[in-house]
């Protein structure tokens, strides 16, 4: 009788332990939820007008990476146009666009999920009809080296019209780090 | 070559099935159904996201049966209730590679993580609080997968250009490549503790064992010899050696079958009917003479 008891009061024991430890972990998944929240500014995401007069400069800061991004890949940067078409034909006739990356440092890659586009020549092979829009990522390779500067990489994505050969939009991007100018305060 | 070794290769092979099967740049079941069924689904593993549908379907948000993800998801917990997690035994390709770099890396390299921190309420407190960040306004879905990593790896692992990663997938591929991973015993920490795909086949495969129709391991004691052989090949730490013999986790089961095919007595095999863990064990307990007089021969 003693033995059912100590077996008993073990896998009461064994329960509350348990318990604990399931109370625990969904808790952890919960932080890590928060966790994540905490680095929305990892990827930025921008949408214009291709028409349009103005293009706001899109600005990504490194200092604003995770930890684990600023010792695994600091250098590698994404901008992209998020879901959905972010670059809206705005005019009223179809337009051929090429894309292409001007005065960044290192390595650029620009890349669509459009089947029409090339990603050699940075080409899309179908006009954009008025109304619709394209989607884009760019990926930047920084080097190291470049990094620990509070002005990290500069340039324009700039779109010409296939068509006539004129610029039709340019999309300034920089690339920073805000930490640097904080510690030379 | 030993049987369990053949196993190992042959266990390899369905791996490498279950990659083409679902992993971008082919992606076969996901094109099969897309093409013969007309159903909508990317030709990625994103076509095939189980953790966006099982959180869908338990915080009522809905499945959508109509699209290759759907219809994935109902065949893998059909299955969970029927056979098992043969999709972790048999498919799981992000499970299988951690696995199989593990058993490169020496045993004194290894943590037992399973022996010492019991994985059944860890992986279930992590299946919950998956369930519950939602209602949250939070997302962990896509920022802790290692399927999108273990695609990454394949589409980019030739030139060693895995893209752009986030913090949390960089995270997620230590802990599950190295940490759960290589330095793990049996290589599938992940799987034991943070997979919610494997957590609901196992809580599902854990009601249908109970049934006498469905597939489960089942064990003989009369034939084991406790070499504990089974305890040290088990890649999810589901047998363990103790004091009162050899203990049996179906929620951590992944019917890889590892151990049914290392037991040198065949004791344990894979089928339909009892278990007869539980039932084992009450018989050597209360029939101590039977063995003294068989040891004493």
């Amino acid at each position: 009788m003693i033995g059912d008891f100590k077996m008993t009061n073990k896998r009461i024991k064994e329960a509350i332990f348990s318990s604990v430890i399931f109370v625990l972990s969904a808790l952890i998944i919960i932080g890590a939820g928060f966790y994540k929240s905490t680095l929305t500014k990892e990827s930025v995401s921008f949408k214009f007008n291709l028409l349009g007069k103005d293009v706001n400069p899109v600005i990504f800061d490194i200092a604003q990476e995770g930890i684990p991004k600023k010792l695994a890949q600091p250098g590698k940067v994404s901008i992209s146009t998020g879901k959905g078409a972010g670059i809206l034909n705005n005019g009223k006739e179809p337009v051929l666009v090429q894309v292409k990356a001007e005065g960044f440092t290192g390595d650029v890659q620009i890349n669509s999920s459009d089947s029409s586009f090339e990603k050699q020549t940075g080409k899309f092979v179908k006009p954009i009809k008025p109304g619709e829009g394209l989607n884009l990522g760019i990926v930047f390779d920084i080097p190291y080296r470049n990094i620990n500067q509070s002005l990290v990489s500069r340039g324009n994505i700039e779109f010409t019209n296939l068509q006539n050969g004129k610029l039709i939009a340019k999309l300034p991007i920089k690339v920073v780090n805000s930490s640097i100018k904080e510690r030379k305060k | 070559m030993k049987n369990s070794n053949k196993y190992l290769i042959q266990r390899a092979a369905w791996y490498l099935v279950g990659l083409a099967l679902f992993y971008a740049p082919f992606a076969l079941f996901q094109r099969f159904l897309i093409s013969i069924f007309k159903v909508k689904g990317s030709t990625d593993i994103h076509g095939a996201c189980f953790r966006m549908a099982i959180q869908g379907l338990f915080t009522g948000k809905g499945l959508n049966i109509f699209t290759t993800t759907g219809i994935i998801i109902i065949l893998i917990l059909l299955s969970a209730v029927l056979i098992g997690p043969i999709f972790c035994g048999r498919f799981c390709a992000a499970g299988a590679i951690s696995e199989y770099i593990s058993r490169v890396i020496p045993d004194s390299f290894k943590i037992n993580w399973q022996k010492n921190i019991n994985p059944t309420p860890v992986r279930y407190g992590v299946l919950a609080g998956f369930l519950i960040v939602p209602f949250l306004g939070l997302s962990v879905v896509c920022a802790y997968c290692n399927y999108t990593i273990m695609e990454k790896l394949i589409l980019g692992g030739a030139s060693w250009d895995l893209g752009v990663l986030g913090s949390t997938a960089i995270l997620t591929a230590f802990i599950w490549l190295v940490v759960l991973g290589a330095f793990a015993k049996g290589g599938r920490g992940y799987c034991s503790y943070l997979c919610t795909i494997g957590a609901t086949q196992s809580l599902l495969h854990s009601i249908g064992a109970k049934f006498g129709f469905t597939y489960k391991l089942k064990y003989s004691a009369e034939k084991c010899v406790s070499c504990n052989l089974c305890v040290k090949d088990c890649p999810m730490g589901a047998l363990q050696s103790s004091e009162d013999g050899l203990k049996y986790n179906i929620h951590s089961c992944i019917t890889c079958h590892q151990c049914q095919h290392i037991c040198p007595k065949t004791a344990m095999t894979f089928g339909r009917g009892k278990s007869c863990w539980n039932e084992s064990f009450k018989e050597k307990v209360e029939e101590p003479q039977v063995i003294e007089e068989g040891v004493s021969k």
